[in-house]
């Protein structure tokens, strides 16, 4: 058996030689690269949405409040109005009513069988059950005096004839009042402010141009190693909306977005000769020697943030009760904060770090975008595809001999809330 | 050159080029740690990737007490140990073979100038719960107190399963010969 043992010490040296077609190589360290990057932008994302929902969580309840306050407040006022002129009227109505109740009670009783007609501003039903106390009672109340009437005060009538097993119509009391009010409403509150959270998955590509002024100096093999192997990448944009409605057709758009551009590399070759520059020109290619061959390799998405604030202006039409749809048309202020990933060279085909490279970092881009949204009074949710284009070079003019413009296309799906109820 | 010291600080502020650096140099050394635990060469790369994500996302927590190499091995270790764990239904089943148990009566081993990568296929051919429990004890050290609370089974077992782990190891070494 302790021979056997032996067999520990055979292992630990075993492991210490690492086998040679096992060594961790470039690709790893892509790989792993690639993750943290994610796991950083997916924290970013995290915090962000995080703060936008308590955001909009706290002003919705606050809005919420002042409504209610506003309510009470209207409720209040309606009765000292009342008390200005005098009594209460509906607290002498309901007085009355009790009374007049009673007196009738007791003529059913004595089987006179005949209604009297009550100079007060309540009548009782026409039709006498055979159960007295659930009498229909319908209360006349002049119509200035209804207007006053908040849903509070109804549902505290509603309860106190409850009380008294007396039925009363409600409805029919207060019809002609919502009318009135809803009517004042929709005619004057077309001002409106709508604030929430839109998000945006998208696709980003780019349009390539070769800048004039340093044409000479891309590489000959730079379409085919360089600009074939970039193509389309996945983004998200995530931000707060901001809308203000001037009428109801007219609105304005805007906010602050977190917004990427990508594009996704697939560079696989190897550098075999190098130009040689003449009067900023590349005038002829010398060849490498073979063992200063260099293979580049690299797989991944060039990931350029930018902080978008938006300026559009947008015509909305209704469909039906709930749907209308929108459409917005504007400029962006595209101020570019980060930029990750790698590029290969249009002059020498090597990598260089987006880093290292110049960029303009204030842009302008212009978008528009038209779609379907659910209209609540107090919620609009939208669902509309979008297409955005930078109108200037992200890259410096000066150093890069290809200029890129981003584009993307995508859904933009966004939640907004109503400052004032509609 | 950058001190291990400043080398882990920096890191530990997501500094991106010091996480190159220590990957660059620790990579081998954990790309060995991980062919033992795995099966083939691409799950023992995504054991790489895996551990490593893991290091830099937990590096924080490295108070320094023991040497970086040897913190991240135990990482690599409780990562390997996890995965088998989630993919136990997945495990290869122990064939059994009269020859290898002939074989495993001979107490005569093998001498160490065996070729490395030969040993380290034959603990790779070996069904797990051998292979996990040799691995630990004989390569990383454990004990079996250690081994039993990591594995979840008793010291005893942990001890049974070394013994035949070695008799079985030394058995494919001596087919291999």
């Amino acid at each position: 058996m302790d021979n056997l043992k032996q067999i520990d010490s055979i292992l630990k040296k075993a492991a210490a030689d690492v086998p040679a077609n096992a060594m961790a190589d470039a690709s790893d360290w892509n790989a792993i690269e690639q993750r943290l990057k994610y796991r950083k932008n997916r924290i970013i994302g995290m915090w962000f949405f995080l703060a936008l929902s308590i955001f909009t969580a706290v002003s919705y309840t606050i809005t919420r409040q002042k409504d209610y306050s506003d309510t009470l407040q209207n409720s209040n006022s309606s009765q000292k109005v009342t008390s200005i002129h005098g009594n209460d009227p509906l607290k002498e109505q309901i007085e009355t009513s009790e009374k007049l109740i009673d007196i009738n009670r007791e003529k059913e009783d004595i089987s006179t069988g005949k209604k009297d007609d009550v100079e007060s501003k309540i009548e009782t039903g026409k039709k006498i059950n055979k159960k007295p106390e659930y009498k229909p009672v319908k209360l006349n109340i002049l119509d200035d005096q209804k207007s006053t009437f908040t849903s509070l005060q109804r549902v505290k009538m509603c309860q106190l004839y409850a009380h008294k097993k007396i039925k009363i119509k409600p409805e029919l009391i207060f019809y002609q009042n919502n009318l009135k009010v809803s009517k004042q409403t929709h005619s004057k509150n077309h001002k409106n402010w709508e604030y929430g959270i839109a998000f945006t998955p998208a696709i980003t590509h780019k349009y390539l141009k070769e800048n004039k002024a340093l044409s000479g100096l891309i590489n000959r093999n730079f379409k085919q190693f360089i600009e074939s192997k970039e193509d389309a990448a996945y983004t998200t944009s995530l931000g707060l909306d901001l809308v203000y409605h001037f009428n109801s057709k007219l609105f304005f758009s805007s906010g602050v977005y977190s917004t990427q551009r990508s594009e996704q590399i697939n560079y696989n070759y190897t550098i075999t000769e190098f130009p040689i520059v003449t009067n900023g020109k590349i005038t002829d290619y010398a060849p490498l020697n073979p063992l200063a061959y260099e293979n580049i390799t690299f797989t991944g998405s060039n990931l350029y943030h930018f902080i978008e604030i938006p300026l559009n202006i947008g015509y909305r039409q209704s469909i039906s009760t709930n749907f209308e749809i929108r459409t917005q048309f504007g400029l962006s202020l595209m101020s570019l904060t980060k930029r990750e990933g790698k590029k290969g060279n249009f002059l020498n085909l090597k990598l260089d770090d987006l880093t290292n490279l110049t960029f303009n970092n204030q842009n302008i881009a212009t978008s528009i975008k038209t779609g379907l949204y659910y209209n609540k009074p107090r919620l609009v949710i939208g669902l509309e595809p979008n297409y955005a284009v930078n109108l200037n070079a992200l890259n410096d003019k000066k150093t890069n001999a290809i200029l890129s413009r981003p584009y993307s296309y995508g859904i933009n799906i966004i939640t907004n809330v109503k400052l004032n109820k509609k | 050159m950058i001190s291990e010291e400043e080398l882990i600080r920096r890191c530990k502020e997501h500094d991106r080029s010091a996480q190159k650096m220590l990957f660059e140099k620790y990579a081998n050394k954990m790309m060995a740690v991980c062919i033992r635990y795995c099966k083939n060469q691409e799950d023992a790369k995504d054991l790489l990737q895996d551990g490593y994500y893991k290091v830099f996302t937990s590096i924080k927590s490295f108070k320094g007490n023991s040497k970086i190499d040897t913190w991240m091995t135990r990482i690599f270790i409780n990562i390997a140990l996890n995965k088998q764990r989630l993919g136990r239904n997945k495990y290869n089943h122990y064939e059994f073979d009269t020859n290898f148990e002939k074989a495993e009566m001979s107490e005569e081993v093998p001498n160490e100038e065996i070729d490395a990568k030969i040993v380290i296929n034959a603990l790779n051919e070996l069904p797990d719960i051998y292979k996990v429990v040799l691995n630990l004890y004989a390569i990383d050290g454990l004990s079996h107190k250690d081994i039993a609370k990591q594995l979840g089974i008793s010291e005893g077992s942990s001890k049974s399963r070394l013994s035949r782990g070695r008799s079985l190891l030394n058995a494919k070494l001596k087919r291999k010969k």
